[in-house]
């Protein structure tokens, strides 16, 4: 008898051969357009080596290093869209839903209003994300367990919990300084250059491997934890380990470039949307895609009101939003 | 030999409880009913038996070797759970549903292999829901789905099948297809199913050992046509049953 065999792993080169190609595009977007338009040709001969120094600078020490930065927050927030909503068995789930976001919001603006440096935003962006996390992991942890349903409510709560407290110094802030703020609230990548970017490459990359080492543990962790422990899987392991790796990979994007919104939610459903839910294809498709679409995000938050910059936040929920509403009627 | 195993076995849920001092085995080619009343422990017990409960006292052995000396991994080879309520929080088709099943026969780093294939497809030719292959689970009828699930479970092909209220709300055809699949899964490949089940009449007629849980916190197990009665009956469910006979066969009514 004679069955068929749909091999999965051939069937999707051309998907991700595409996504590779969008990827690519993205960036020589980013690379060409700005608040000055920089043409092909110019473009090429930079490539061969004779360009102008402005050109020389205006690409190698702005916008690539401000595309690569988008381009792994973009990354880093889909991995962390899909993993919490694997640990959450949650399609509402996104990289926030937890209140990372807001712990580390709390403790960046702390130290916007104390006038700190860049070092100490962006330390005390990533400290606050990983405190925020500890405290939702020992809160909602029960006898050496970490029942779902209790971790997303304590999340929840500690999420509203932070946003009063930022509502808070936004208050008592004087009026001068809210203008950054707002901008760091919303996400944007407008200091990217001189942010710890290699840490997070290695973050990024390091982090995707061990995820798709995982990935089968999650694509049963989906049907629940009493399914996955019947089918041999020590789930209660796998819920912590995501729950650290989905807040490491957050803390760094929000370390990067604030609370950048949606992504982390719409890019995980759009990839689900096209090819399923089998984390083997679904996270580096996630990542290539959320990466892109950052990237050209970033761009025309550049561009389009130009010399003036948008946060980065309005435009991929601008952009975002209508090609999810697409895909889900198209579904 | 395959057999599974209680010894001295006391399970809690709280202060309530399951069973005290239970010394049983399972053997391969037995059809076993576990009757109770709801919030009796059933379900508890069947988790117990696949290491998903703590043991109060007692042990509880596979082919006499400790389960909890076992890898979760390990165990899922051997020993295959049908849950009573499925969510489907992220739909897929049913062929990746069903190849869920094989995930304890796959080794770490490799793909689904033909053979996993070859295993979903005929778990699914069983059942005979051979057509559905690429319909999203969440699209199918109640019965459909449980179809899926216990296509999930034959993939797996487990020695043992434990089986928590697989007939609840199904039609009556749907319920006399899955108990007669699980009957011949037992005699005929050698398998063996443990089973929650509300209906004496159905145990009776299809079960041929019965774990009867009693009201009053005690048990009694053994082959069905010697323990089921209107008095273990009656005290199991706390209420009055009556018996009639015809030919070889017994009806009880409420």
């Amino acid at each position: 008898m004679s069955y068929y065999y749909p091999d999965k792993k051939y069937s999707l080169i051309p998907f991700f051969l595409l996504l590779l190609l969008l990827t690519l595009s993205s960036f020589l977007f980013s690379l060409l357009y700005g608040s000055t338009y920089i043409s092909l040709d110019a473009f090429y001969s930079l490539l061969q080596g004779n360009a102008t120094p402005l050109t020389h600078t205006l690409i190698y020490q702005l916008r690539l290093p401000r595309a690569l930065t988008a381009f792994v927050t973009g990354a880093l927030l889909s991995l962390a869209g899909v993993l919490m909503q694997a640990l959450l068995r949650n399609p509402l789930a996104d990289p926030y839903v937890l209140g990372l976001s807001g712990g580390s919001a709390f403790f960046a603006l702390l130290a916007m209003l104390w006038g700190g440096s860049h070092f100490w935003i962006t330390g005390s962006a990533f400290s606050g994300a990983l405190l925020s996390t500890l405290l939702v992991f020992f809160l909602g942890k029960k006898q050496q367990q970490l029942p779902v349903s209790r971790l997303l409510l304590t999340g929840i709560i500690l999420a509203s919990g932070w946003g009063a407290l930022i509502s808070f110094i936004i208050t008592i802030t004087p009026p001068e300084k809210i203008h950054g703020m707002l901008f760091w609230l919303m996400g944007d990548l407008g200091y990217s250059y001189n942010k710890p970017l290699s840490l997070s490459y290695l973050i990024l990359f390091f982090g995707l491997g061990y995820v798709l080492l995982l990935s089968r543990k999650l694509n049963i962790i989906l049907w629940g934890e009493l399914y996955a422990q019947s089918l041999g899987i020590n789930s209660q392991a796998i819920h912590i380990q995501l729950l650290f790796l989905s807040s490491l990979f957050t803390a760094s994007a929000i370390t990067l470039a604030g609370s950048i919104g949606f992504i982390g939610l719409i890019i995980p459903h759009t990839i689900r949307l096209l090819i399923g839910s089998d984390h083997r294809f679904l996270l580096p498709a996630s990542m290539l895609l959320g990466g892109s679409l950052l990237v050209i995000a970033d761009t025309l938050a550049r561009t389009i009101l130009s010399p003036q910059q948008l946060p980065v936040g309005i435009l991929t929920a601008l952009v975002g939003i209508p090609v999810f509403l697409y895909l889900l009627n198209k579904s | 030999m395959i057999m599974l195993t209680t010894q001295n076995l006391t399970l809690h849920i709280a202060s309530h409880i399951v069973c005290q001092n239970l010394s049983l085995t399972f053997k391969a080619g037995e059809f076993w009913a576990l009757m109770g009343l709801n919030g009796r422990g059933k379900t508890t017990l069947l988790k117990a038996l696949h290491a998903l409960h703590p043991v109060h006292k007692g042990s509880i052995y596979l082919n006499q070797r400790l389960l909890s000396d076992y890898s979760r991994f390990t165990l899922a080879k051997h020993i295959g759970f049908l849950l009573q309520n499925y969510d489907y929080p992220f739909p897929g088709s049913v062929l990746n549903t069903v190849l869920t099943g094989r995930y304890p026969h796959i080794p770490t780093w490799q793909w689904e292999s033909q053979h996993d294939y070859e295993m979903a497809y005929q778990a699914l030719q069983t059942v005979n829901m051979q057509h559905f292959t690429e319909r999203t689970i969440d699209t199918l009828s109640g019965g459909e789905k449980r179809r899926i699930h216990i296509a999930t479970l034959l993939a797996q092909n487990p020695d043992y099948y434990l089986l928590d209220e697989p007939i609840h709300s199904l039609d009556m055809k749907a319920q006399m297809d899955i108990l007669t699949l699980f009957q011949s899964e037992c005699r005929e490949k050698n398998k063996c199913a443990i089973m929650s089940i509300h209906d004496p009449n159905l145990a009776w007629r299809f079960c041929d050992h019965s774990l009867l849980l009693l009201a009053d916190g005690t048990q009694i197990a053994g082959k069905t046509q010697d323990i089921m009665t209107p008095f273990t009956l009656e005290a199991l469910f706390q209420y009055p049953i009556k018996v009639f006979k015809q030919d070889n066969s017994v009806f009880f009514t409420a």
